[in-house]
């Protein structure tokens, strides 16, 4: 394994574990508003450190594999703007999402998950 | 150099199931709308990473239209979905329509 | 190997989502999961390598759909109402239905299994050693499409057009004194939109022009471009996307994106070839030159992404723009 490969790995795998993490996050934290902070640390660290390690493992890619460097400017260009997309509309999704959900009445005591108007087998 | 990105894979693939966990228990729409919003993200990475894993990076199109089309998905639900309906302006959309 | 448990996980998770759908009564939820659904779906796809398809399903089943979904929600209610009395035989129908279809896998042939008829027939393999030569088009899908089966394509845009001229003579025109639905007149939702709105429309660009060479082609495109607009409807108000883009415009590109295809092949009609038989077009005289093809499929790629665009944006229009009834 060359260093760019192990690198890339090293990104790419602390990427993946950040996912799980926010994963478990999602599923284990009590309330709302504690579970969009736990969805955010997916979105930008984790996406964040999976698409650096992607862009790092594409510069390791080697002629003999089939890539030249047009082709491996060309990932890497994807690559960099998946980036800026998910981290111009994640954090304006989160927003949208805190605010319709503070604005329905949502607290932050596990309760108050009852208390929602939108609750679904209310009303 | 295949079992790092078999690992990436099938981590992403467990963080969708967490994900999926989520949607399915509810309890409010807003948790479901999270969810499906993280979802999303993962299958960006996802497909990212089986491109890399079948040797075929040119999938990366595909990650950037999700990229770009979830935020519509997201901001639709929003948009269409004003939760906090005041009773009286309610009543004004009524006479209205 | 490994491709093979990643396959088998989506498909459980395509299980359990498809359970939790059906048994959600709020209408609400289920669109929101049904994205999940599409999600799932397009990993499958990217996975057993139909590319094309798994953008289509990313264009249309994540963005558009889901937005016109919301759209129709907004006009009718989010509860489905509860079942009067247990069904016995719809159940017992859908049984059936799954079981018969479960039975008839049996006589299919294994995934990519070699030995598949489809693998064996000699059409198959016309396209997939010939296809290079004949059209200098590296992706093959986009040669099957728009020129192999540049008739069935045709069809295919001509049910687009279809259903949009349903849409529009079942909803009738735009009436501009609806009630509009609620704004949410979110700043930082329109700071966003606003960075975004072009790239989706160049990525669009790319994705018509490039399907020569990646994934891609008229039909993604056009849902792109039309998502774009959707997104501007969507931050500001269906009536100023109808400023930009008035309806009475995208109303006839529908027509001129049939048009436009159909005009194609008559034109290589003219020029002394079969219908849609893109050699003769640029050929002087006897000689077909292959190069006709690129042109060709161009243009008829162009009206496929004119008529998807205008007609994805004509059901935009019709939804938004209705008044709660």
């Amino acid at each position: 394994m060359s260093i760019l490969e192990i690198i890339g790995s090293v990104f790419l795998l602390s990427g993946t574990l950040v996912c799980i993490i926010g994963g478990i996050g999602i599923v284990r934290f009590p309330n709302f508003f504690a579970r969009i902070h736990a969805a955010s640390v997916p979105d930008t660290l984790g996406a964040g450190l999976c698409l650096l390690g992607m862009v790092v493992l594409t510069c390791g890619l080697s002629p003999e594999q089939g890539y030249d460097a047009k082709l491996i400017a060309l990932i890497i260009v994807k690559l960099v703007s998946i980036g800026i997309f998910i981290f111009v509309t994640s954090p304006i999704s989160g927003h949208a999402l805190a605010k319709s959900a503070y604005r329905d009445g949502l607290g932050v005591e596990p309760e108050d998950d009852a208390k929602s108007q939108t609750q679904e087998g209310a009303s | 150099m295949e079992i790092v990105y078999s690992i990436s894979a099938f981590g992403i693939l467990f963080s969708m199931m967490l994900a999926l966990i989520r949607a399915a228990q509810g309890p409010t729409v807003f948790d479901r709308i999270l969810a499906v919003n993280m979802f999303g993200t993962m299958t960006v990475l996802f497909i990212g990473v089986v491109g890399y894993l079948t040797n075929r990076p040119d999938f990366l199109d595909i990650a950037l239209v999700y990229a770009l089309m979830n935020f519509i998905a997201i901001i639709a639900v929003l948009r269409y979905r004003d939760f906090s309906v005041d009773p009286a302006e309610e009543a004004e959309n009524h006479e209205h329509s | 190997m490994i491709i093979h448990g990643i396959t088998i996980i989506l498909f459980l998770f395509l299980y359990v989502i498809a359970i939790v759908i059906g048994r959600s009564r709020n209408l609400f939820a289920a669109v929101m999961l049904s994205g999940i659904f599409s999600l799932i779906s397009a990993c499958l796809f990217v996975i057993m390598d139909a590319v094309d398809v798994a953008f289509t399903e990313a264009a249309v089943g994540a963005g558009v759909s889901t937005v016109l979904m919301m759209i129709v929600l907004n006009l009718t209610s989010d509860r489905e109402s509860p079942p009067v009395q247990p069904k016995v035989f719809p159940l017992l129908v859908a049984l059936l239905t799954g079981g018969v279809l479960i039975y008839a896998t049996k006589d299919m042939p294994a995934f990519g299994d070699p030995e598949a008829l489809i693998h064996q027939s000699q059409t198959t393999n016309h396209y997939l050693w010939h296809s290079f030569e004949e059209s200098h088009i590296p992706n093959v899908v986009t040669t099957v499409l728009a020129s192999y089966r540049g008739y069935d394509t045709l069809g295919e845009t001509t049910v687009v057009f279809t259903a949009a001229v349903a849409v529009m003579l079942l909803l009738g025109h735009v009436r501009e004194s609806e009630t509009p639905p609620k704004l949410i007149n979110d700043p930082i939702a329109l700071v966003g939109a606003k960075m975004l709105i072009p790239y989706i429309l160049l990525f669009a660009l790319y994705v018509q022009f490039h399907g020569d060479f990646g994934p891609g082609g008229g039909f993604q495109a056009g849902v792109m471009f039309a998502a774009a607009f959707v997104l501007h409807g969507m931050v500001l108000s269906p009536k100023h996307t109808l400023k930009a883009a008035p309806a009475l415009i995208i109303e006839k590109l529908v027509a001129l994106g049939v048009l436009l295809y159909a005009a194609v092949g008559i034109y290589c009609l003219f020029k002394g070839g079969n219908f849609l038989e893109y050699d003769v077009l640029l050929s002087h005289g006897e000689k077909p030159n292959p190069h006709g093809q690129h042109i060709g499929i161009l243009l008829v790629e162009a009206g496929v992404g004119l008529t998807v665009f205008a007609a994805m944006l004509t059901l935009f229009y019709k939804f938004a723009l209705r008044g709660k009834a």
